[in-house]
């Protein structure tokens, strides 16, 4: 669910994240493929609630989510050129990419 | 919607192949959903005739020619077209396009050099409200493992073998945003009108595994 929030986000289209891989038990949107590889946001969605947290009772913990793009031979070395993949991550799952 | 084009369909048991079902097999999913239903409506937990209802608005008022309407609009109108690319939930709400799973929408679209395919690895996230229910190959693990893995190779065997010079971009819908890929118009169709144009709009082409049907392979 959208809902707005009055912090503004804290990466801007063009900035290299990287998700670290979750420690946590439990269910996420985090999909392990994209884990630990930096990647570059491509779009600033509307914030959402955080499925994380909601599928457990513990509260809504909005989010702002990015679209981010990474080269698919940096998520997999033997790849098939010339291919991105984009995926939706909230912004408690990333951190800037070193 | 398009049961008889969908090769992969087995939607209420009508599987052609016969193989691997069998109206006895206790594990067949019709036999499982029609025991859940019984079950459901003895206990007093569900109206059959709404059930009913819901299957029948599933198979006649939603499904991909909601979807097939908006590509075949963009088409035609190209400031209707700017507007879904940057802000389709706009345009949806402005057409009325309302319903399940598209809270917020993002249009991708196909141009020479750029091929969008749309996937969800983590479950089924679809556009219902735009495309009707997802096919079964769409919720399959092989789908939504190869979809990111190896898209080519995917597009390939379901038909679309891209120039090694294309650009794929695949887009995996693991927030609540959901994804539509605006295929390219086809050649030969100019001066037609929006309806026509939409027969040429097929489902897997919104979903990116296929283009828009060219009007002389009809």
């Amino acid at each position: 669910m959208r809902r707005d929030l009055s912090e503004p986000p804290r990466f801007a289209v063009g900035d290299r994240v990287v998700a670290p891989p979750s420690l946590q038990a439990g269910h996420t949107r985090l999909p392990a493929y994209v884990a630990g590889t930096p990647g570059t946001v491509v779009k600033v969605h509307p914030a959402e609630v955080l499925p994380d947290s909601t599928a457990h009772d513990l509260g809504e913990r909005a989010q702002h989510v990015y679209c981010v793009g990474y080269e698919a031979q940096s998520l997999w070395p033997d790849a098939e050129p010339n291919a991105t993949i984009h995926v939706d991550l909230y912004e408690c799952y990333l951190q800037p990419a070193p | 919607m398009d049961h008889a084009h969908d090769h992969h369909h087995n939607h209420h048991g009508h599987d052609h192949h016969g193989r691997d079902h069998d109206h006895r097999d206790a594990s067949s999913p019709q036999i499982r959903v029609e025991a859940l239903e019984d079950l459901l409506v003895d206990k007093g937990l569900a109206d059959r005739a709404r059930i009913d209802a819901t299957i029948g608005r599933y198979e006649h008022d939603i499904g991909p020619m909601i979807g097939a309407q908006l590509v075949a609009r963009a088409w035609t109108d190209p400031a209707l077209r700017q507007r879904l690319l940057t802000d389709a939930d706009a345009v949806a709400a402005e057409l009325d396009v309302r319903g399940a799973e598209i809270e917020h929408i993002e249009v991708k679209a196909n141009e020479p050099g750029v091929h969008n395919v749309v996937v969800c690895t983590l479950c089924s996230c679809y556009p219902w409200a735009l495309l009707g229910l997802p096919p079964n190959w769409y919720k399959s693990p092989e789908y939504r493992a190869r979809a990111v893995r190896e898209p080519r190779a995917v597009l390939a065997e379901m038909g679309l073998e891209l120039d090694t010079d294309t650009e794929v971009r695949v887009w995996d819908s693991s927030s609540e945003t959901r994804f539509l890929v605006l295929p390219e118009r086809p050649a030969g169709t100019d001066g037609w009108s929006v309806e026509q144009l939409a027969d040429l709009v097929g489902r897997d082409s919104m979903i990116g595994v296929a283009l828009a049907t060219s009007p002389q392979a009809d």
